[in-house]
C-alpha cells in the first residue's frame, strides 16, 4: 500500500479541526477548532487558510464552494473535507503521536504527571 | 448594531485580497465582523499568509531562477555593470513586480492586455528605481547602454514570453464532486486558447530563428561556427513543422455531453502530456546541437582554450537539463490533471 505523506504537527491540528467539523468545516469554524485545539496559543485565521491550500495541494483535503448566504454578505463558503489520502497520514500521524506519549511516560511518567496511553473501549 | 463593515474599508479589504481566495475569505472575514477595527485588523493579519501561499501556488522555483537569470544577464547586463547590485536590484524589482501581478491574476484575464499591464508595471518599477538611485546612489545606476538597448530589448523578449507561457496560473486539485459542466468547459476553452496561442506565437519565433541565422551563414565566421549556425536554421524549420504537425490543439467539440468532454480532454492532455515528456528530443537536442557547435566549436579551435569551451559546455547543458526538468514537471502537473479528472469520469459512470 502507498504509504500517506508525512504531514507537520500544524498540519495535523488543521486536519483534525477539518475532521470535528464534519460537514460544516469552513473557515470560520476550522478555525475556532484550531485554536481550541492549540490553546492557550493563539491561531491566526490566515495561517489556517495557508495550511488549508497546501493541505489541498498535497491531496490530503478538498474543497468546494457552497452557495452564498446572506449574512455572509451574499459570499460563499469554501467547505473542506478529508480525502482518503488526508486521513491515512491523519492515522499515521496519531499512532506515532501514541508511541511518542508511551515512550515519554515511561520515562518521565512519575515525576511529570504523564500516565502511559490507556485506549478507552467502546461498549 | 451595525452587521457589516463600512463601505470605504470592505473595498480596501477587498481590493487586497487576490481575486482567487476573495469569496470565501471575504465571506469568513464579514462572519467574525464585531467592529470595523476588528475587522480591518483581521484582514490585514490574514492578508501575508493568503499572498505567500498563493505566491507558492503560482511560482515555481525553478520558473524563477530562469526568469532571474535572464533578467540579470540578458535584461540588465549583469556583467558590464559598475557593481554586481547595480544589475541585482531593477532583477529582483521586476521578479516582486511580475510576481505580485501573478499572484492578482483574475481566473479569466484578456491575455494580452494583462501581460502588457504586467510589463509596464515592471518597467515603471524599474525606471523609479533608477531616478532614485541616481539621485541616492549614483554608483549603482545602469549603464546608458543597458537602458537604451537591453532594457527595452529584453522586455519585449520577456513579454513575448509571458504571452506564450501565462503565469500565474493555478488550477486547484479537483476531486470527485467539485467540477460542474460548466467549469469543465470554461477550463477546456481556457486550456485550448492557451496552447494554440502558444505554438502560434512558437511557430512564429522559429520562422524569425531560422531566417535570421539563414542570413547569418553569409557573414564572417569559422567554418565550424557556420555548421553549427546552419544546424540552427535548419532546426528551427524541424521544431516548426513538429509544432505544426503534432503539437495542434485537436479541439474538444462543446456539443459533446459530460462524460465524453472529459473523455476528449483527458485524451488531449494525455497527448500534450507526452509532448512535455519527449521536450528534450523534438526541441533541446537540435537547436543545443546547433548552438553548441555555434558557440564551442570555435573556442575548441583556439589553442588553450580547452577551460572556457568546457565550461560553455557545461552551461549549455545545464540550460538545457534545467528546460527538460520544466517541461517534466508540466507533464507531472498534466499526469495529475488527467487523473483527477479519471475521478470525475468514474464518478459520472457509477451515477
Amino acid at each position: 500500500m502507498k504509504s500517506a505523506p508525512s504531514i507537520g504537527q500544524f498540519e495535523q491540528i488543521v486536519m483534525t479541526a477539518v475532521l470535528r467539523c464534519g460537514s460544516d468545516a469552513y473557515g470560520v469554524t476550522i478555525h475556532e477548532a484550531v485554536e481550541k485545539l492549540s490553546a492557550p496559543k493563539s491561531v491566526a485565521l490566515g495561517a489556517v487558510y495557508a495550511t488549508l491550500d497546501r493541505l489541498e495541494d498535497k491531496g490530503l483535503v478538498s474543497s468546494w464552494l457552497a452557495d452564498p448566504t446572506p449574512e455572509r454578505g451574499g459570499r460563499s463558503k469554501r467547505h473542506y473535507q478529508l480525502e482518503q489520502g488526508g486521513k491515512r497520514a491523519l492515522r499515521e500521524s496519531v499512532l506515532a503521536a501514541r508511541r511518542i506519549c508511551d515512550a515519554v511516560a515511561e520515562v518521565w511518567g512519575a515525576q511529570e504527571g504523564l500516565e502511559k496511553w490507556k485506549p478507552v473501549r467502546q461498549k | 448594531m451595525e452587521t457589516r463593515p463600512p463601505e470605504m474599508i470592505a473595498r480596501l479589504v477587498r481590493a487586497l485580497v487576490p481575486p482567487a481566495s476573495r469569496e470565501h475569505v471575504l465571506g469568513d472575514l464579514q462572519e467574525r465582523y464585531e467592529s470595523p477595527r476588528q475587522y480591518l485588523a483581521d484582514a490585514l493579519r490574514a492578508l501575508p499568509f493568503i499572498l505567500v501561499s498563493r505566491a507558492r501556488r503560482t511560482t515555481h522555483p525553478v520558473g524563477l531562477l530562469l526568469a532571474g537569470s535572464f533578467l540579470y544577464w540578458v535584461v540588465f547586463w549583469g556583467n558590464q555593470q559598475q557593481s554586481w547590485v547595480a544589475a541585482l536590484i531593477p532583477t529582483l524589482l521586476t521578479l516582486f513586480a511580475l510576481g505580485l501581478r501573478d499572484v492578482y491574476r483574475d481566473v479569466s484575464p484578456n491575455w494580452l492586455r494583462a501581460v502588457a499591464v504586467d510589463m509596464t508595471i515592471a518597467a515603471t518599477a524599474v525606471l523609479m528605481s533608477q531616478a532614485f538611485v541616481s539621485a541616492a546612489y549614483p554608483g549603482l545606476l545602469l549603464t546608458r547602454e543597458t537602458l537604451l538597448v537591453a532594457f527595452p530589448f529584453g522586455f519585449v523578449l520577456l513579454f513575448f514570453a509571458r504571452w506564450q507561457t501565462p503565469t500565474g496560473f493555478y488550477q486547484s486539485p479537483v476531486f470527485s464532486r467539485s467540477i460542474s459542466m460548466q467549469e469543465l468547459r470554461t477550463e477546456i476553452v481556457g486550456y485550448e486558447k492557451t496552447v494554440q496561442r502558444a505554438i502560434r506565437i512558437e511557430i512564429g519565433a522559429c520562422v524569425l530563428v531560422a531566417a535570421a541565422f539563414f542570413v547569418m551563414l553569409w557573414g564572417p565566421a569559422p567554418f565550424i561556427a557556420k555548421v553549427g549556425i546552419g544546424f540552427t536554421s535548419v532546426a528551427a524549420l524541424f521544431i516548426m513543422w513538429f509544432l505544426y504537425r503534432h503539437a495542434r490543439v485537436r479541439p474538444t467539440p462543446d456539443t459533446l455531453g459530460f462524460a465524453e468532454s472529459i473523455a476528449t480532454y483527458r485524451a488531449e492532455l494525455e497527448r500534450r502530456r507526452r509532448l512535455s515528456m519527449s521536450f528534450g528530443w523534438w526541441y533541446v537536442m537540435p537547436l543545443g546541437i546547433g548552438f553548441g557547435l555555434m558557440v564551442i566549436g570555435p573556442q575548441l579551435q583556439r589553442p588553450g582554450s580547452l577551460p572556457g569551451a568546457a565550461l560553455s559546455a557545461l552551461i549549455l547543458i545545464a540550460v538545457c537539463a534545467v528546460l527538460v526538468l520544466l517541461h517534466r514537471e508540466v507533464a507531472r502537473k498534466t499526469q495529475q490533471r488527467i487523473e483527477q479528472l479519471g475521478l470525475v469520469s468514474e464518478r459520472v459512470q457509477a451515477e
